[in-house]
């Protein structure tokens, strides 16, 4: 029974952060086509700015909201710059998001130096809580409700405004989109933004749990790979159920078969490829 | 005119880039001299020496590879400070030995293993050094041990930790003052006495690959000789981030004491973190577990006070008129700077090559070897005594305590000394025992 | 340029680079010439695929570092000759191949790309778990170069090179090569016309996988050690940056693009510590500005008045 809590509980968390991680990129990916390799860039720096912004302002809210928004804003430079020069070429713009993961990277070296930054979560979630005898951390009480928070927003964002709408009509057919005269440019320029202040959100999460230091950016990007290849392209949803699956493996996998561990999420994309290369929750096919 | 005006925009970034990387090349080039600046490689005859040595013989070449750029390059810088330190030292302050003045060549490795194999080829076979040294990273260790083998050139390695250096890899030009990784799982055990164990329950944890591996193993096995029992080996790979499963299964068993066996950068700073959110100390566990450089101290900070285990190297554990010197030296040389971590085993090297040359009567590899072969020496742990068998130095071990520095921050305190006779693991060089 | 003017060009580019170094004797300079040899052949045989056939895998260090440690293995644990190492390497290499052409079949474009990354990731993951062969971290050491000095080594890595690169521009303007090219421009109209594309991308991905193997081989024999470090996407994300800076889809921007990022990053190292920051940089420059890479500006100057495709 207690390890049956645990899995629920520790596999969700680690799942909604997953969801964090890769919400952003899913969307970006399957409105824009852009497969922004550097998102596990964004995630780190959010890490850090979160780290910051908490640390200075005394406000653990403060530090993740801020941290969403800065990372929000870097994207939309980002695309601005970057990513609409070259757009048509797909192949170039992951080419340039390569480039750009060095560059982040190195960055962050610079401003925040090699070490690791430890961050504990704020005052009012440091305690315990008791489920069924078992004894669960808050914070982790917590990731799942900021996950599952930001999944019902986000869906209603999607579904109910405007912006929504024209976001999931761009991402199902591209061209009639543009062919009614929609600013195309500008809505392209907004999810970029989103996804990546989604990153952001995420990686400032996340740091209370995994601390802020300057590999996080290549671990995580296979993650969010495996959760759009999971969970297939373009859809939202499929993101967030992918990455709960994905969070359950992770944990399972450790517990009981731990050798497995480090090959469990790269083994579930494969075998998910093989069987249903376009995703186990439908999303796009791959003509985009 | 739209295409015109981005073919200019073109040109002009292209003759900006060639100008960006010709200036960079130019600044660049020539330089075997650390890139850290000048600061960093002193030059023979500071203002601290008595006087200028008159110059008899040829200059002694000493190359060292050092991670001066890269994923590494704090622990470079350590290693780099504390050999110049030694040096200075161990030649009185003159670099100079028997009127023949130390030349040291520093090349950076970047921490990629081609690159050091190519720096190693220019030390052996363009410079044509005397002795080798250096290179945290054990790998580049155990790629270049061989070439200089080959080339006859002795190799002292201050830092590389693997087994594999003084065991499996072994050949009789290679030498290792630092610890290795066998030595710094036993040394875990050293703040409790034998009494102390008896009867208690452990659970040990170790990053799933060969060093880890064996570490947690000679560490499981110290405790069952010690009357302990070991209830679990947990084996996390060794880039997890998420320890929750593993610390779930360590709460489930309720040992007295966890050791972290054989920790590197991901654990030491992630696992303690997710010990601690978990409630896993709450039950009143000891943690054990190695205690790192200034970084991890800042990093772990007031939350890692009372934390033990084996400490590589601190200043502030060891009373030794060597230790006194390395910190005054260091400082001297470096800013006010203390020594960290490495720079307390790349001292040593430093004085150990010194201490070879002056023994042999000069740079000959197989007067070297013999001179080294069985040295007792005393330096800043105390009596080092290189093993003729494995050219392993063997050394007192420090386990450590961290403490609260009065200032906010942690330090560390020496909570036992192991002595040299302590140390009793195997010879596991092929042929050698 | 005329034929004639580029053949007299390239023959004497050859003679300096063979007798040059050779008249200077730095063992360091030797090592550094060896070194953008292999990865220039690492290059070529990844611009195959890339440049040629339109297949961006993302996986493709998988072979160099196999082989790799291939070669690590079977020579110092198993004792094997090198020849029969050899042999091992091409077995395990070609089914390799097999592997990632059954992945073409599954997934296209970007999928494909995101897949082989996930494989050659698995890759490094194994090198790492399965120390009792592969000796973990550590890597495997112990192997010794069959050349006897640094200066036969460089001059025969020099010729292999040449070798390579004109096998490959023998493959690519053959009539196999031009239905690769067309795979690369319209897979679904080349299938139209009665080709088997998925036999010609087989081949193709045989024969870089191939290359790379061989620049795999190279690479031990030159280091002596087998790291996971070839293993990882860093390994990958270096290769694509040499082809990409060089010129993708020229064979001979590859080796442009090896030479440069060996040279600079030499350079740049003993400058300043964050020398990968201006590597990035440059890269992002590239991409925006010069997507024919070093080849492509150079071409330019050459054809000033012909129409220039884009």
């Amino acid at each position: 029974m207690s390890i049956l809590i645990q899995i629920i509980i520790y596999g969700l968390s680690l799942g909604m952060l997953y969801f964090l991680l890769s919400s952003g990129f899913s969307l970006i990916f399957g409105l824009m086509g852009v497969l922004n390799f550097a998102h596990g860039s964004m995630f780190m720096w959010g890490c850090y700015l979160g780290y910051i912004l908490s640390l200075s302002t005394g406000s653990f809210l403060f530090g993740i909201i801020g941290a969403a928004v800065c990372i929000g804003v870097m994207g939309l430079v980002m695309e601005k710059w970057l990513i609409q020069p070259l757009r048509g070429n797909q192949l170039r713009q992951i080419l340039l998001t390569f480039g750009l993961i060095y560059v982040l990277e190195e960055l962050a070296k610079v401003i925040f130096g090699t070490r690791a930054y430890m961050q504990f979560p704020p005052e009012w979630l440091s305690g315990s809580a008791h489920i069924f005898s078992e004894t669960v951390p808050q914070y982790r009480l917590f990731m799942i409700f900021a996950g599952v928070i930001v999944f019902l927003l986000m869906t209603l964002l999607l579904k109910k405004t405007k912006l929504g709408m024209i976001i999931r009509a761009g991402t199902d057919k591209p061209r009639m989109v543009q062919a009614i005269g929609i600013n195309v440019a500008r809505i392209f320029s907004i999810t970029f933004a989103l996804g990546c202040a989604l990153a952001g959100l995420g990686g400032a999460i996340a740091t209370p749990f995994l601390g802020a230091y300057p590999t996080i950016d290549m671990e995580q990007v296979f993650n969010a790979i495996a959760v759009v290849i999971i969970g297939g392209v373009g859809s939202f949803t499929g993101a967030f159920y992918a990455s709960v699956i994905l969070g359950f493996i992770s944990y399972i996998t450790s517990y009981f078969v731990p050798e497995l561990s480090m090959a469990s999420t790269l083994l579930a994309m494969l075998v998910v490829v093989m069987i249903r290369p376009n995703g186990l929750f439908g999303g796009k096919t791959s003509e985009n | 005119m739209k295409s015109a005006m981005k073919k200019s925009y073109r040109y002009i970034a292209l003759v900006l880039a060639i100008l960006m990387i010709g200036a960079l090349a130019l600044a660049g080039c020539n330089k075997s001299e650390p890139a850290a600046g000048s600061s960093a490689a002193p030059a023979a005859g500071s203002s601290e020496a008595a006087e200028e040595p008159e110059v008899t013989g040829p200059p002694i070449k000493i190359g060292l590879l050092n991670e001066t750029s890269g994923a590494y390059e704090q622990w470079g810088k350590m290693e780099l400070q504390g050999f110049f330190s030694g040096l200075y030292y161990a030649t009185d302050g003159t670099m100079a030995i028997d009127g023949r003045p130390l030349e040291v060549i520093v090349e950076d490795t970047t921490c990629d293993v081609g690159v050091g194999v190519q720096k190693a080829t220019k030390l052996l076979e363009d410079d044509k050094v005397d002795i080798l040294s250096g290179t945290c990273i054990s790998s580049i260790a155990l790629a270049v041990m061989d070439m200089a083998a080959e080339k006859g050139v002795p190799y002292v390695i201050n830092c590389a930790a693997s087994d594999d250096i003084t065991g499996a890899n072994f050949n009789e030009y290679t030498f290792r003052t630092g610890r290795n990784l066998t030595m710094a799982a036993e040394a875990g055990l050293g703040f409790l006495n034998e009494d102390e164990i008896e009867g208690t329950t452990w659970v040990v944890l170790a990053p799933d690959y060969a060093g880890g591996r064996s570490g947690g193993e000679s560490l499981g096995a110290g405790v069952e000789a010690r009357g302990g029992k070991v209830l679990d080996y947990i084996y996390p790979p060794m880039d997890c981030t998420d320890f929750t499963s593993y610390i779930q299964k360590i709460k489930s068993l309720n040992p007295d004491y966890l050791c972290a066996a054989i920790v590197g950068n991901n654990f030491i700073v992630k696992f303690p973190q997710q010990l601690k959110e978990l409630g896993a100390l709450d039950n009143g566990m000891q943690y054990v577990t190695s205690i790192a450089d200034f970084d991890f101290l800042k990093t772990v900070g007031e939350a890692g006070i009372g934390q033990i285990g084996e400490a590589l190297y601190h200043y502030n554990c060891w009373d030794t008129p060597a230790n006194d010197a390395l910190i005054q030296i260091h400082q001297e040389l470096y800013n006010g700077e203390y020594p960290d971590f490495w720079a307390g085993e790349s001292f040593v090297g430093a004085q150990a090559i010194v201490l070879g040359i002056q023994k042999a009567g000069g740079t000959d590899g197989q007067a070297f070897i013999k001179a080294l072969e069985g040295l007792e020496f005393e330096s800043v742990k105390g009596t080092y005594i290189i093993r003729a068998e494995d050219h392993q130095a063997l050394q007192p071990m420090a386990v450590g305590r961290i403490i609260s520095d009065g200032n906010g921050g942690a330090t560390v305190e020496a909570a036992a000394i192991i002595p040299l006779e302590g140390m009793t693991f195997p010879v596991t060089a092929p042929g050698r025992a | 340029m005329k034929t004639k003017n580029k053949l007299v060009l390239a023959l004497a580019l050859l003679a300096a680079v063979l007798v040059v170094p050779a008249l200077i004797g730095s063992s360091y300079i030797h090592s550094i010439i060896i070194t953008i040899c292999i990865y220039s052949i690492f290059a070529i045989s990844y611009d195959l695929l890339l440049g040629y056939t339109g297949i961006v895998s993302f996986g493709h260090t998988v072979y160099f570092g196999v082989a790799a440690y291939v070669v690590a293995f079977t020579t110092v644990k198993l004792h094997w000759p090198f020849l029969a190492a050899v042999g091992m390497v091409i077995v395990v290499c070609v089914a390799i191949s097999f592997i990632f052409s059954l992945v073409t079949l599954r997934t296209k474009n970007v999928y494909f790309s995101m897949v082989t990354m996930a494989i050659g990731q698995l890759f490094y993951v194994m090198s790492t778990k399965l120390y009792a062969i592969t000796g973990g971290d550590d890597g495997l050491p112990g192997v010794k170069s069959i050349f006897p000095n640094k200066t036969v080594f460089y001059i025969a890595a020099v010729l292999i090179l040449v070798c390579v690169y004109l096998f490959s521009k023998r493959l690519v303007n053959s009539p196999a090569g031009r239905v690769l090219q067309g795979v690369k421009e319209n897979d679904a109209r080349i299938g139209m016309l009665g080709y088997n594309t998925f036999k010609f991308k087989s081949i193709v991905i045989q024969i870089s996988g191939l290359l790379a193997g061989l620049a795999g081989i190279l690479y031990v024999n030159l280091n002596g050690i087998a790291t996971p470090s070839i293993l990882n996407s860093s390994m990958t994300l270096q290769i694509l940056f040499m082809v990409i800076l060089g010129g993708v889809g020229t064979l001979h921007g590859p080796v442009i693009g090896a030479a440069i990022m060996q040279i600079a990053s030499i350079v740049l190292s003993g400058f300043t510590t964050r020398w990968m920051l201006i590597f990035g940089i440059g890269f992002v420059v590239v991409m925006l500005f010069f997507p024919k890479g070093v080849a492509g500006v150079f071409d330019r100057f050459s054809q000033p008045n012909q129409l220039r495709k884009e």
